[in-house]
């Protein structure tokens, strides 16, 4: 059974249309990540499902019901805000069980089902309190309390980490990973954090200029990202683009050795695409081109080695593992790992 | 740099200082000092009369009725400006047809002196050709020349009404900020969870609205105190000092029966009930400022 689908979704704002078309099927139990830069219309796709912003054309059904032009309360979704947007006047327990006492139910049964959603999110212990005597991430269980006493269809999450600090971040991470596992709910999960969409998600899609790009498992993804934005959106640092011709499925390039990389398709103005992990320092002989290191940045595990080269105005970035020492203006003999790299046609599509 | 920088501050208070202290402080020392005199207010010979005047209070039947006016006035200006202004900001902030426009309009009266309010309620009020009885004329189709302004019984309520539709519009400017100030998400949670309108006014709207409530209420008490210039156009006081109030009664007593002394005795006591207020006004603000700022 579906437990989300998106059919042709299209919003605009008078004559501005901001989502294009977007189609997406969602299986139960999914935890599914939106990403994309600012604007790209992954909120904006997020708060239509919600039902907080109107769909302009297209249908959306949850659980296999026609909710496109239904009440935000009446689609059985519940979401948890960037802001945890919690009421200051009210103690935790009122706020879990906000939506509950509207509704009217037996004192009793709220009291019930806020100690259970208390007790799986382990904040017991803060039920009396105020949001203002709470911490970003206590603050952000209560916001999820709050929708887990739903008990929806789907949970939609807007950002719910951007307001932590980054080691709080990480945490809280864990924390929604592991309540994904113990609640078994279908989750979509807006982010522009690609290190939360690549540990997160089961599938993730990824939005620019209101389209999906692509959608699919996160190491399908960045092992074969369907265009140049996908491969450069993904991963960090991201992947290193170098303008190149191609004939006949030969690539040509002034100082890279790289005329065995054939791919039959090339030809004409291609873009080569190199991750920073394979690139490596090797022997003068065997090496691809050398290259002048410009800065490096030590990151403690590894660090990162700014290359100058004759054929890329801009610099590439290598990762070089920790126990190697570089230094900045040393010339470097450099190979690339050939079975990792990535071609894409001018007008970006993966080759 | 530092010593001329010290001199500049200085200099540029000490004018504002001077002034504060001239029409402020130094009226407000006086009057507590005249308040245990017996001064006519303008001969130079007068005694000390200690608790004299402060005693004379309880047994004054005027100061108990002015009292009694003021509180009264107290009460419906912590209602009607608030509810009025809080229904009208809610009802702009639904975005109605013409919002804009009514918001001007509720909002101009402030603009106008109490004297002017004054004198177009009176015109309302006038009994033969006012707005209210004509009105009135014209719904029940009688004859309806109840004059207002002139009757105790409605003397004081009529110039409270006048008031409140003045201050209404001040308390709906702040109602509105407050509104302003309410983060959009917090309202959409509402939506989400399936809040009716009436539900979400009343459990986050209202609650939320807090900080500007204080504000609204402390403004409509501390100004229904000093309740004086619109009471003075509409009826003096009268008639036979129905709608008198503190300040009217102490304006009565001090520059038309010349008893200096012992207005400035019913000036020390509207003061001491203005800084109690504000004590509350601020204690409260300070609740309020730990629960939603």
């Amino acid at each position: 059974m579906s437990s989300l689908s998106l059919k042709n979704i299209k919003k605009s704002y008078g004559q501005h249309e901001v989502i294009h078309g977007v189609d997406l099927e969602v299986e139960k139990g999914e935890f599914i990540v939106f990403v994309g830069p600012s604007g790209c219309g992954k909120s904006t796709m997020l708060r239509m499902i919600s039902g907080l912003e109107e769909v302009t054309s297209g249908q959306i059904s949850i659980a296999d019901k026609d909710v496109t032009r239904a009440h935000p309360s009446k689609r059985e979704i519940a979401m948890v805000f960037q802001s945890y947007a919690l009421f200051p006047h009210m103690s935790v327990a009122d706020n879990i069980s906000f939506g509950l006492r509207l509704g009217k139910t037996p004192k009793d049964e709220v009291k019930r089902r806020v100690n259970e959603v208390a007790d799986t999110l382990q904040i017991t212990h803060l039920l009396e309190r105020f949001p203002r005597q709470l911490s970003g991430g206590q603050r952000q269980r209560v916001a999820i309390g709050r929708a887990i006493i739903r008990n929806p269809q789907v949970f939609l999450f807007d950002e719910p980490l951007s307001n932590l600090d980054a080691a709080l971040r990480v945490q809280m991470r864990l924390e929604i990973a592991r309540l994904h596992k113990r609640l078994g709910a279908t989750i979509i999960y807006v982010t522009h954090d690609q290190t939360e969409a690549m540990t997160l998600a089961d599938r993730i899609v990824v939005f620019n200029h209101g389209v999906i790009e692509q959608v699919g498992r996160p190491i399908d993804l960045y092992e074969r990202p369907a265009n140049k934005f996908v491969a450069g959106f993904l991963g960090a640092p991201s992947m290193n683009f170098i303008g190149a011709t191609a004939q006949q499925g030969a690539i040509q390039l002034d100082g890279f050795n790289i005329t065995d990389a054939q791919k039959a398709h090339a030809n004409g103005a291609i873009t080569l695409g190199i991750r920073p992990e394979h690139m490596r320092i090797s022997d003068t002989e065997a090496c691809d081109f050398s290259a002048k290191v410009e800065l490096v940045e030590e990151l403690g595990s590894e660090s990162l080695a700014y290359l100058q080269t004759s054929f890329s105005s801009d610099p590439l970035t290598m990762r070089v593992d920790h126990s190697i020492t570089v230094r900045e203006g040393d010339m470097l003999p450099v190979s690339v790992n050939r079975e990792f790299l990535h071609v894409f046609e001018e007008g970006g599509a993966s080759l | 740099m530092n010593q001329s920088n010290t001199f500049w501050r200085v200099a540029l208070l000490a004018l504002p200082l001077s002034v504060f202290a001239l029409i402020i402080i130094w009226p407000l020392l006086s009057s507590f000092y005249y308040g245990f005199t017996n001064w006519n207010g303008f001969s130079d010979n007068y005694d000390f009369v200690g608790f004299e005047n402060f005693g004379k209070l309880f047994s004054d039947r005027l100061f108990m009725s002015a009292a009694i006016n003021t509180i009264i006035w107290m009460a419906i200006a912590v209602v009607l400006p608030t509810v009025l202004g809080l229904s009208l900001a809610l009802l702009i902030d639904s975005h109605v047809p013409g919002g804009p426009i009514f918001k001007t309009i509720f909002y101009l009266p402030i603009c106008l002196s109490a004297v002017v309010v004054g004198q177009v309620w009176v015109w309302i009020y006038q009994p033969d050709w006012g707005l209210l009885n004509t009105i009135i004329e014209y719904v029940t189709n009688d004859r309806f020349n109840y004059a207002w302004l002139a009757k105790p019984d409605s003397a004081l309520y009529s110039v409270i009404v006048a008031w409140s539709w003045q201050a209404t519009g001040l308390s709906m400017v702040i109602y509105l900020a407050g509104l302003t100030a309410i983060p959009g998400d917090l309202l959409e949670v509402c939506e989400l969870e399936g809040a009716t309108t009436w539900q979400r006014i009343r459990h986050v709207i209202l609650p939320l609205l807090t900080p500007a409530t204080v504000v609204v209420v402390a403004l409509s008490v501390i100004n229904s105190l000093k309740g004086f210039d619109i009471l003075y156009i509409m009826t003096g006081g009268g008639p036979f000092n129905s709608s008198d109030t503190l300040a009217m009664h102490m304006y009565n007593e001090s520059f038309k029966k010349y008893l200096m002394g012992y207005g400035s005795a019913i000036s020390v006591v509207l003061f001491l009930v203005a800084l109690t207020i504000i004590r509350l006004y601020f204690k409260q603000l300070k609740k309020v400022d730990e629960i939603y700022g």
